[in-house]
Order: C-alpha cells, then sequence, then structure tokens
C-alpha cells in the first residue's frame, strides 16, 4: 500500500514556506474505507434494487416531553425573534470589528466569525437541524426589518413593490452564479484572510437581500438568489429533520391554505410553499410563518431517515442538477486548492502567462478548469448511462435525476473538511471574542498555532474517524439515490441492472476516492 | 295545379312573405343569442339561453340569494336584450355548487330550473363550464411542487393526480372553478370559459365587476 502512503508524495506535498500545514489521514483509516466502498459496490451491482424503499418518520410533536415543547417554540413568535435579534447583533458587531479592526484576519472577529465559525459550522449544523439557520440569517433578519418595519407581525403590503420575479429568473441559475463568484471572492481574491473585504461581502449580501425584498413579491432572495439559502437547501434534502405536517390528513382536507396565504398577523410562506403538500423541503427555510399561520397547529419538526426526499420525493430539475454540480465540483475545489502543492501550480502557471502578482488570472483559469473536469466527466457517464438504456430517454432527464446521487459526495466532503477546520481553528476564538476587533495585538506565531491546534476538544484521531465515517456514509448514499433514480428513469415493468448503474458508479467511485486523497494530504490551514 | 307550381293567389304571397320573415327574424335571433351566449356563463340549471331570456325578470334575486358572491349582473353595455340578467364570475369567485341550490330556489319565474329528479337519486349536478389547466402556468408542470387545489375538488375523481400533476376529467368536471379559486399562481394556472364557446373562437370573455 506504498501508494496510499502520504509520504510517497512528499515531491508535492512539502508545505510552502510560512504556511501551517496539517497531517492528513492515515493509511489505517483509508484502508477502512477503501475495504467499505468495495464491499458496496458488489452490494450495488449483484443485489437487486428493491421497487419501494421503506417511510419511516416521526413527528417531533408526538414524543412525550420533546413534543409539548417542540409545538410551543413553534407557535410563539418571540423566540425566534430573540434568536433574530442576538444574531443580528452579532453580526453587526463583527461587521463593525472587519471596518474599524485589526487587520490581521486570526486576530479580527470579522475573519474568525465569518469563516471559520460560521462557514465550518453551518454545514455541520444542517446535519443535524436542516435548514434551521436560515430561520435566523441576519441578511434576511435585517432587511425584513428594514423594508417591512416590523419586528415579527405582517408587513403592509405597500411595503415592498411586489413585483413577480421575470420567469427567466425563477430558477436556482442566479444562485449558482452568485455561489461560483462568492467562491471566487473566498479563494481567489481573499477574502477569508481580510477582515475588510469580509465586512464589505457582508453589507453587500445585506444590500442584496434588502433590494431584492423592496423590489419582488415575497422573499424572492431566499428562494431563487441566496447562494448559502439553496446551497443549504440541496444539503438539507439529505438532513435527517425537516419542517412537515403533522397529521397529513388534515392538510389534504384543507381548502383555507393558511400556511401559503399567512393570516392577519403572519407573514406568508416567504418561498412560495404550500406547506401541507410539499414532499421536497429543497426551498423550505424554516421561518415557521407556516406553522404560527396553521389554524390546528399541524406543522412540526419531523425526524425521517436521512437521504429519503432526495431518494423518493426530490424531482430532478436541469437548473437543480447544475447547481448539485457546482456544489460537488466546488467543494472538491475547495479542498484543492489548500493543498500545498497549489500554491506551487499557482505561482507556475502565474510565471508561464505571465500573470500579475495578485494571480487572480491564474486562479481564475485554474478554477475554471477544476469546475470543468468533474462536469465533463459526468457528462460523459451520462451519455454512457443513456447509451445502456433500451429506451433512450432524453438526455437532460438523464443529467437532472442522477446529479442527484452526486449531492451526498459534496455533502460528506464538505463536512469532513469543514470538521478539519473547525476543530483546528476554532480554540482562538475565545481571544476574539474578548477583543472583537483585535486592539493591540500581535500576529499569532506558529509555536501559538500548534498550541492552539493542540488544544482542541477533539483528539486527531476522533477527527479521522469522523472523516473517515462520512465519507462511507456519503458514497453509501449516493449508491443507494444512485439505484433509485436510475430504476425511476428506466421504463416502468424494468429494473435497473448492474450494467445500467455502473458508469455512474464509477463517477462516484472516482470522486469519493479523490476527495479520500485530498483528506490523506496534509491540509494548510488558514489561521 | 302541379305540385311545383306556385301558388300566385295574393293571400298566399302574403303569408309566405310573413312566413319566411319572421323565420328570418328568429333565425336572426337564434344565432345572435348563440353568439353571446358564449360569453358568458350562466348560474346553475338556467333555461337554454332563449328561454332563459324571455323567462328571466331580472329581478336579482339569485345574486341576492348567492351567498358565495358568485353571481353579478350584466350591464346595459352588453346590449339592452341582456341587461340586469345574472351570470356567474367565475373567473373571480367560484360557484360552491350549495346543496339547497339557494339561487334556483330563489328564481320565481323558473328561469333558474332544477330538473325533475328520480326519487332515491341525488340531484345531478349541472354544467357550468368548460375548465382546463393551463400547463404553462401551472407549477407542477415546470418542475416546483405545489397541490394547493388538490382538496378543492367537489366532484369526486374530476381534479386527479399523476406524477405529482393536476389533470381534469372533461367528462367529470361540471366547472365549478373552484380549484380556480385556490390556484396560488398569478395569473390563475385555471382556464375557464363558456361550454359553448367554439374552439376557434377568441378566448371567452366574462363580466367584469362594475
Amino acid at each position: 500500500m506504498s501508494f496510499l502512503s502520504p509520504m510517497s508524495w512528499d515531491w508535492m506535498l512539502l508545505p510552502a514556506e510560512g504556511m501551517m500545514a496539517h497531517p492528513g489521514m492515515p493509511a489505517g483509516w483509508v484502508e477502512m474505507v477503501l475495504a467499505g466502498i468495495l464491499f458496496m459496490v458488489a452490494w450495488a451491482i449483484w443485489i437487486p434494487v428493491r421497487s419501494d424503499p421503506q417511510h419511516n418518520s416521526l413527528s417531533l410533536a408526538h414524543l412525550p416531553v420533546i413534543g409539548h415543547v417542540v409545538s410551543k417554540v413553534l407557535v410563539v413568535p418571540w423566540l425566534l425573534l430573540v434568536l433574530r435579534i442576538v444574531v443580528a447583533a452579532i453580526f453587526l458587531l463583527a461587521i463593525y470589528a472587519g471596518l474599524f479592526g485589526t487587520p490581521l484576519p486570526e486576530r479580527n472577529l470579522a475573519t474568525m466569525l465569518t469563516w471559520t465559525i460560521w462557514w465550518s459550522g453551518l454545514v455541520l449544523a444542517i446535519f443535524f437541524v436542516g435548514s434551521a439557520w436560515c430561520a435566523i440569517c441576519p441578511w434576511d433578519s435585517l432587511a425584513t426589518w428594514l423594508v417591512r418595519r416590523r419586528l415579527w407581525r405582517r408587513g403592509s403590503e405597500t411595503a415592498s413593490l411586489n413585483l413577480h420575479v421575470p420567469k427567466m429568473l425563477r430558477s436556482v441559475w442566479p444562485a449558482l452564479l452568485l455561489f461560483v463568484g462568492m467562491s471566487w471572492l473566498e479563494l481567489g481574491f481573499g477574502v477569508t484572510v481580510s477582515p475588510y473585504a469580509t465586512a464589505l461581502l457582508a453589507l453587500l449580501m445585506v444590500v442584496l437581500t434588502t433590494v431584492s425584498l423592496a423590489v419582488f413579491e415575497r422573499k424572492a432572495f431566499c428562494r431563487y438568489f441566496c447562494p448559502v439559502g439553496r446551497t443549504i437547501g440541496f444539503y438539507s434534502e439529505l438532513s435527517p429533520v425537516a419542517l412537515h405536517p403533522i397529521d397529513p390528513d388534515i392538510c389534504a382536507r384543507c381548502t383555507t391554505l393558511e400556511c401559503y396565504h399567512g393570516t392577519a398577523d403572519v407573514e406568508p410562506c416567504p418561498t412560495h410553499l404550500v406547506m401541507g403538500r410539499i414532499k421536497q423541503n429543497t426551498y423550505c427555510i424554516s421561518c415557521d410563518a407556516c406553522s404560527r399561520s396553521c389554524p390546528q397547529q399541524n406543522v412540526a419538526w419531523r425526524l425521517r431517515n436521512a437521504g429519503e426526499e432526495i431518494i423518493q420525493a426530490a424531482h430532478p430539475r436541469w437548473d437543480e442538477a447544475w447547481f448539485i454540480l457546482g456544489l460537488l465540483a466546488l467543494t472538491s475545489f475547495h479542498g484543492t486548492t489548500m493543498l500545498p502543492a497549489w500554491e506551487r501550480w499557482m505561482s507556475t502557471l502565474a510565471r508561464s502567462i505571465g500573470d500579475s502578482g495578485q494571480l487572480l488570472w491564474s486562479f481564475s483559469i485554474s478554477m475554471g478548469i477544476s469546475i470543468l473536469i468533474p462536469v465533463t466527466f459526468f457528462a460523459l457517464m451520462t451519455l454512457l448511462t443513456q447509451r445502456t438504456i433500451a429506451a433512450k430517454p432524453k438526455y437532460r432527464r438523464v443529467f437532472s435525476a442522477l446529479a442527484l446521487s452526486t449531492l451526498p459526495l459534496a455533502f460528506v466532503y464538505h463536512l469532513s473538511h469543514n470538521l478539519g477546520h473547525l476543530v483546528r481553528e476554532s480554540p482562538g476564538i475565545g481571544q476574539v471574542i474578548l477583543n472583537p476587533l483585535g486592539s493591540n495585538t500581535q500576529t499569532v506565531m506558529c509555536t501559538q498555532v500548534e498550541i492552539r491546534h493542540s488544544l482542541s476538544a477533539i483528539q486527531q484521531d476522533t477527527i479521522f474517524a469522523l472523516q473517515a465515517g462520512l465519507l462511507l456514509l456519503g458514497f453509501w448514499m449516493a449508491v443507494r439515490i444512485l439505484r433509485h433514480r436510475i430504476t425511476r428513469v428506466l421504463p416502468n415493468t424494468q429494473a435497473a441492472t448492474g450494467g445500467h448503474i455502473l458508469p455512474m458508479l464509477t463517477f462516484i467511485m472516482a470522486i469519493t476516492l479523490y476527495n479520500l486523497w485530498l483528506l490523506m494530504q496534509p491540509m494548510t490551514m488558514r489561521m | 295545379m302541379s305540385e311545383t307550381e306556385i301558388d300566385m293567389s295574393r293571400r298566399s304571397f302574403f303569408s309566405t312573405l310573413l312566413r319566411k320573415t319572421a323565420d328570418f327574424a328568429v333565425r336572426v335571433a337564434d344565432a345572435q343569442i348563440t353568439e353571446q351566449e358564449q360569453n358568458w356563463i350562466r348560474p346553475p340549471f338556467a333555461l337554454d339561453e332563449a328561454h332563459f331570456l324571455s323567462a328571466c325578470t331580472r329581478c336579482d334575486a339569485c345574486m341576492q340569494a348567492c351567498p358565495h358572491g358568485t353571481i353579478n349582473i350584466l350591464s346595459s353595455r352588453r346590449g339592452l336584450r341582456v341587461a340586469g340578467t345574472p351570470v356567474l364570475d367565475l373567473l373571480n369567485n367560484a360557484c360552491h355548487l350549495c346543496a339547497d341550490w339557494p339561487c334556483v330556489a330563489a328564481c320565481e319565474p323558473g328561469a333558474l330550473k332544477l330538473p325533475p329528479r328520480e326519487e332515491e337519486k341525488p340531484q345531478p349536478l349541472p354544467q357550468l363550464a368548460e375548465v382546463r389547466i393551463d400547463t404553462q402556468t401551472c407549477l407542477p408542470y415546470s418542475g416546483p411542487e405545489c397541490g394547493a387545489c388538490a382538496s378543492s375538488c367537489p366532484v369526486p375523481g374530476a381534479l386527479i393526480w399523476n406524477q405529482c400533476k393536476p389533470y381534469i376529467v372533461p367528462q367529470l368536471c361540471v366547472g365549478c372553478a373552484l380549484c380556480r379559486e385556490t390556484c396560488i399562481v398569478e395569473p390563475k394556472a385555471v382556464l375557464v370559459r363558456s361550454q359553448y364557446k367554439m374552439v376557434t373562437e377568441k378566448p371567452a370573455l366574462l363580466e367584469a365587476r362594475d
């Protein structure tokens, strides 16, 4: 297994000077992941697809003690309001720190809070509480208070122009564009290491949200434009928690649809969903308007099988497929840029094209290539899959359906990557909270960073174990989604065979192995 | 006098002239009524348009009786012959097919009249209008989930669901437009038109609220 040992890659993995790098996953865990993958591949090819997967779900409102609390929490408006005010206050403090505090990223609240705690922790939060972040999102809170001028009650109809979103924008293309743009700003422009730029980016997002709220009806930004919201939306399809009717029969008989129209006090559904009827929660932002407006109090958090939504309920769509592929490509790309070798590749490219010191062109070109490679590979594998199906379904249909199976790969890599960041970088947050602006501070020395990292609450080995487990979980989910989604593309009587799933299985395996390889490498830390 | 020979008597001339003129006038009136009646939708159990027009006294009783504000009155801009007669405003308010038909019960002259009913059998529903789904605007046809209209249809089997998309069964649908009322899309994705509408004609005109 010499190939697996990080030692054999030394020539390209020595950390650049002055950078802090962390050891990658040791060979023992890697071998375990590989064995798991081989076992699942054999299972996927030899065991026939069961036509109807089981539905196990449990409304939290039905649990003995928690149920009472959950139903109460979802109906009273003040609890969420308090949370929103607290989060918005911290957000404003971070912006203030970014604008007027120290330019040292590891000493400033803006960068520490935004990139180390929030952006890393967000993906972890989706795993446990679905799209709950959207309910307390400070961009939306500030925009709502500014435009509607109400703390929590329904705003007046005249507060916004309430225009329909133009038909060409009613998709996730704008969000995908913003997501690619934000990744470029984050990694290429280096927003993550500049408190001032971080604060400006935060302000820009508030401005975008506010303008969208003032011009378009309901919360068009959350539904169509927000890159973070849509990322959360797609990942939350894999989450075991979602808002859902407690008793579907009550909703089936309902003709008044308060969950959609709102009441005199409560806002209508901000993302145009009829909570009583939906099966797919992608666009739900957990704002609890439906649970408060429902006269029967029939909406609550529900536990379900992780991945059930994307296997059964999700409708494959062309634009959503591209967003998912974008997530997949950008998460792996994110990991690639943290390889020590990335710096060397960038400087080689910059020399050959005569780029300026900022390396913006070199970065943009490399980013484009890094996105193109997995997308082209996916498109090719879709073509092969389409060829194996005798009935020749439309290419777009196969493409959209199969893209769903790549979502868990993006999610688990994102999770394991962020887990590393969060655990290793977050111990410094205590000092930053005590001194948000970082006044009179020096840059953190390498030795101090090592001490910080060793102070982390979770042992190194535990992180590796979690990362290995997550990769296996993602692979398992991807294979399951793939098997069910292919069966849906086939004509009614036909069952999916090993031949049908082989091309896409190859893709899933390749991406997982690449992500595994990324996790094996020593990772450069930001701070 | 052979059979083909025309009776040239004065009496015959005048009686034929009178008959032909009357026939022509009736045909013109019928054609006008047929053309006009495509432009609106009459309340439930209305007589056919010609009989309805002669029976209706423009008393507004059906409009007053309707608990859902579905019945409107045609304005004089539509012509004196139909001015003041009741129509259903299905584009804005659906007909709830009330169990006891208050609008029909309120109609004293019998322009709205329940057909004779067989014992032990429920009253058959009236055919009001032709309703169909606009697949260009209906949400599930373009991707997002909806289902807002799912429980709106009062006629079992007239609004069915296949792969999360709604379909209207024309043989069963009576055209009450309740599905249009619950539709959450703007403009509404459920189209309503007169059942007498010719396929090639202009879009249905319904009398807007004055």
